[in-house]
């Protein structure tokens, strides 16, 4: 027969047997026959409830008292471990410097990968199913795109950056960026309103007038959070419109990083609104962003193959000049992200600082390793001695296991002010963008979780090396005072030198990395721009979008030149209705981050600007072949457009071009001159083929999005910033002036953006090379001390000092040059593959790549580094005494 | 019982109520856990019992803080049969016990005291 309340006891057994070692070695017995008997004695004799209130007692007991005795096992532990540590400072603050930093640089990176490529689009509905066109397409296919319901549950267009100004009486001017935008763009996102309601479907606005929807962000900076602001007017581009609603906090458009929006008007607005309206149907149409929502059970692949088709059709249709082109025409990319990229893209993106931070982290590890390794060697005796005083096994492994835990928290807890230190000086950076890009690298946890476990991981179990051997050795060898070269030690000092030889190859692959990015860029970083920065200013004035008339922002332009020549101090005037790239360094930053996330969508087309007369002299561009543009190619909008000459030399390798004929958006125009080639300071930004055309009387009227820039050239220690404003205010003081920067300010905090990379990616390098060194000279001071008494009787027997040091450098040489010979290998392959995939890392490394300089000189800094770590503790065994040395057996 | 040799007690303070009954059961001399549970339950009349884990948990608390000690001879067989291991009170033990009556009594003392005074006004109302 069953006895009857075994089960309850068979459960108190199992829990039981939970508790730690020593409370079970002292009362487990006690304990079960007790348990035993109060279930004999009163348990089984009571009655049916009490019965089971008394087994719900017992049981309760034993489970809130095995969870108490572990917390207090748990607490000695750390007390120990706490001890332990501060008794060996040095390992305790190496070992935690190294977890921190690799798991701080890992961190910060990710964070910043994901914040502004991986995250999901802020203040969208279900980002999954959000998908987007790669390239902008013709606003007047849009409708076709839209009447396709069977691949959509719904699209919109917009128009972004948009630039717009903002103005209140008496108030001053702002310019701010948004989007223009069709009207069921917040229906297709998904987007909510804080306040007010957003545009709906059917376009219609929620008032009289034109209305728009702002920002969470702009409502809270520009209007003081006004909570009566909704139903409101503000003035816009000059001219009332009616703030219809605020959007949620964080939402700022479908594409954040690049256009950021603060501001969103339909496209049912008034054409007067913005010149962006009026042109969204002429000629070809402006090309527009799409977004869609895909329809239920339908997959990219199909929109992509379906649109294709669409677009091909609609080019037919309209008979559009590029109707034959044959390449695809439609690429869908996934939508919900802050940044639009295909999957298959990402590894080219975030593909090359994952490598070099995943080289730090794995250095990090290998050193602490390395280092637990070592001290676990120093240990044994003391383990020893814990092992004959009766210690157990899991007592051992709990004890370490808090030891390694401490630590790896150390290094976490480090780690995790590092990243946010890194971090927050990295969003400092974002004044460096231009207004409409959105740059705010978020603290990621989950980075820092991955991180973090990855480096207490390999604590743990090389933490717990000590307690593997305390189980295997003789208690009695352990305890002898010179306890030497065992069968054992010998395999962990081999396990040593792979964790070495591992550290070494990594370090020159990160060095090497590290070392072809920066000199790559110290080299594509152009000294000579081309062009003369200093004592040129530039003024970027948009008098049409600040609410003035056409015909006055004309008669104004038209003036502009004379009045401002007339100065004293200034030199020359020119006026640009575009800049070129390289002169606008924030753009240039841009379109660099863009090349290197996109790959090569946007290399390889020409950049085309829009300068007026006597612009070339004025910015310092020389006229190579041919001439510059003169008032009467600007007053006849003469077909007439100078190149660069790296565009002369795609273009018509070896040929005259000049009286050449080049077709832009269907037009022809004629070559008249060849300027020289103008370069960023940006180290990533590249030469591409340029061409200009002149600045026309309508391009005043309709500016494009950066407004209309003056260059000012003026004579050395000219008080360009007051003397300048305090002249434009002279000629018209209606007219807000945006900015006004002197190009060499600009130029030097472009130059500042790359020292902060090569700093960033030179210290990475040093870091890893640090770590190494430090891991080879541990390993050589154990060599040493492992072999002090091989070393003092080949001493007594006649060796020479200098034959004792080549003994002790062999082993560790031995792994510096394969180390050095594998990472050398390693890290040019690794170069290749990752070029291969990102054309901007490609470039930057094209030159340094095969730099002899580099090549012989990184390998050969660690070698000679390594072997000076090596040497130093190797120096310890020259000084052995080989009378103490064998006495001490 | 040589009093003067009694070591202070070293924690002075109130000793918590599950040390107080144990110590309690264990002055009158060895006793194993099992029966230092049924003292415990027959001195408070059952109000206060001491589960086998609680029990046991408190014992080597006790036997850390130097209060309690295991009897010498280690384990043995008790009355019923069973193989058991026997616990006793230290010197230490002996005098935070003594402490902490003679505190209680003071407490009890000051609390008759108080109570006394309010039968009397009850009395005299």
């Amino acid at each position: 027969m069953r006895r009857r309340g075994g089960w309850t006891l068979r459960l108190y057994r199992t829990i039981a047997r939970a508790f730690p070692e020593e409370f079970r070695d002292a009362h487990g017995r006690d304990l079960l026959e007790m348990a035993d008997e109060v279930i004999r004695d009163e348990v089984l004799n009571a009655s049916v409830p009490r019965r089971a209130w008394l087994m719900l007692c017992l049981l309760g007991d034993v489970l809130i008292r095995l969870v108490a005795e572990h917390f207090s096992d748990f607490r000695r532990d750390l007390r120990y471990a706490v001890r332990m540590l501060l008794r060996a400072p040095g390992f305790t603050v190496a070992s935690a410097a190294c977890l921190a930093i690799g798991i701080g640089l890992t961190t910060t990176m990710y964070s910043q990968i994901r914040s502004t490529v991986l995250r999901p689009l802020p203040g969208v509905t279900e980002p999954a199913t959000l998908i987007r066109l790669q390239a902008p397409t013709p606003f007047r296919y849009f409708e076709e795109i839209r009447a396709r319901g069977d691949l959509f549950s719904g699209a919109a267009a917009y128009l972004a950056p948009l630039p717009l100004v903002i103005s209140q009486p008496g108030g001053e001017s702002e310019r701010v960026w948004g989007h223009l935008v069709t009207p069921e763009y917040f229906e297709v996102l998904g987007a909510t309103p804080l306040a007010g309601r957003l545009f709906g479907g059917d376009g219609r606005p929620a008032g009289a007038g034109p209305s728009v929807v702002l920002s969470e962000r702009l409502w809270r900076r520009r209007f003081s959070a006004d909570p009566f602001l909704v139903g409101r007017a503000i003035r816009l581009n000059g001219q009332s419109v009616t703030v219809q609603a605020v959007a949620a906090s964080g939402f700022l458009g479908a594409s954040p990083v690049t256009a950021a929006a603060d501001v969103w008007i339909p496209t049912t607005a008034p054409k007067a609104l913005a010149p962006e309206l009026a042109a969204l149907e002429t000629g070809r149409g402006t090309p527009v962003d799409v977004v869609g929502r895909l329809a239920p059970g339908v997959t990219p692949a199909q929109v992509e193959a379906a649109l294709d088709a669409v677009i091909r059709n609609a080019e037919r249709t309209h008979d559009d000049p590029s109707k034959d082109r044959h390449e695809r025409r439609v690429t869908v990319l996934p939508g919900g992200r802050m940044f639009a990229m295909r999957d298959a893209d990402l590894p080219k993106a975030i593909g090359f600082p994952l490598v070099l931070v995943s080289l730090v982290l794995m250095m990090a590890c290998g050193n602490v390793a390395n280092m637990l390794l070592a001290r676990s060697e120093e240990r044994r005796r003391e383990i020893a001695v814990r092992v004959a005083l009766g210690a157990g096994t899991v007592r051992l492994v709990r004890q370490l296991l808090t030891e390694s835990l401490l630590l790896a928290s150390l290094g976490a807890v480090g780690g995790l002010l590092l990243a946010r230190a890194l971090l927050s000086a990295m969003n400092t950076l974002q004044p460096l963008m231009p207004g409409y890009g959105y740059f705010e690298a978020r603290f990621d946890w989950t980075a820092l979780g991955v991180a973090a476990s990855l480096a207490v991981g390999s604590g743990l179990l090389f933490g717990l090396a000590p307690a593997r051997r305390a189980s295997r050795q003789d208690v009695y060898v352990g305890l002898k005072p010179n306890a030497g070269a065992s069968p054992h030690g010998r395999r962990w000092a081999n396990l040593r030198n792979v964790l070495v030889f591992q550290q070494v190859t990594a370090s020159v692959v990160l060095l090497l990395l590290t070392a072809f990015v920066v000199v790559g860029w110290q080299r594509s970083a152009a000294v000579d721009l081309g062009f003369e920065p200093r004592n040129l200013f530039l003024i970027s004035l948009d008098p049409v979008r600040d609410g003035q008339s056409p015909e006055r922002a004309r008669a104004f332009f038209a003036a502009l030149p004379e009045r401002l020549r007339a100065v004293p101090g200034v030199t020359s005037v020119s006026v640009a209705q575009s800049l070129p790239l390289a002169m606008s360094n924030r753009e240039a930053i841009m379109s660099a981050k863009m090349d290197f996330v996109a790959g090569d969508a946007s290399l390889g087309r020409i950049q085309v600007d829009q300068v007026g007369e006597g612009f070339f002299d004025t910015v310092g561009l020389p006229v190579r072949r041919g001439r510059g543009f003169t008032e009467r190619d600007q007053a006849a909008d003469a077909r007439v457009i100078v190149v660069n000459e790296t565009m002369a030399a795609t273009a018509w390798p070896g040929l005259d071009p000049l009286g050449r004929r080049v077709d832009i958006e269907g037009q022809s125009w004629q070559v008249v001159g060849v300027v020289g080639d103008m370069r960023s300071a940006f180290p990533l930004a590249s030469v591409l083929p340029a061409a200009y055309r002149p600045a026309t009387a309508a391009g005043f009227a309709a500016p494009s999005r950066h407004g209309v820039t003056v260059a000012v050239r003026v004579t050395p220690g000219f008080d360009g910033a007051t003397q300048l404003r305090r002249a434009l205010d002279a000629i018209d003081p209606d007219v807000t002036v945006f900015e006004l920067t002197a190009m060499s300010d600009e130029v030097a905090q472009t130059q500042f953006l790359a020292q902060v990379s090569t700093i960033v990616y030179g210290g990475m390098g040093l870091f890893g090379l640090l770590l190494a060194s430090v891991g080879l000279a541990g390993v050589t001071a154990h060599a040493v001390a492992r072999r002090t008494r091989e070393i003092g009787i080949r001493m007594a027997l006649g060796a020479r000092r200098l034959d004792v040091l080549g003994l002790v450098l062999r082993e560790s040489g031995a792994l510096v040059a394969a180390g050095t010979a594998v990472g050398l290998v390693t890290a040019l392959a690794l170069t290749r593959v990752l070029g291969a995939m990102v054309d901007a890392l490609a470039e930057t490394t094209h030159t340094s790549l095969t730099d002899p300089l580099l090549l012989l000189g990184a390998p050969g800094l660690l070698a000679a580094l390594a072997l000076l770590a090596c040497y130093l503790p190797a120096r310890r065994s020259t000084r052995i005494d080989p009378m103490s040395a064998l006495r001490s057996e | 019982m040589p009093t003067d040799a009694q070591p202070p007690s070293s924690a002075p303070g109130i000793l918590r109520t599950n040390w107080f009954y144990i110590l309690l059961a264990l002055a009158d001399g060895e006793l194993h856990g099992y029966a230092i549970m049924q003292d415990v339950l027959g001195r408070t009349e059952g109000k206060v019992r001491l589960w086998p884990a609680t029990l046991y948990g408190t014992l080597r608390r006790l036997v850390d803080e130097g209060l309690i000690e295991e009897a010498a001879d280690g384990a043995r067989t008790a009355a019923d049969g069973v193989q058991r291991r026997f616990y006793r009170l230290s010197a230490q033990g002996r005098g935070r016990l003594r402490d902490e009556i003679n505190r209680l009594e003071e407490l009890l003392r000051a609390a008759r005291a108080v109570r006394d005074g309010l039968l009397r006004t009850e009395v005299e109302r």
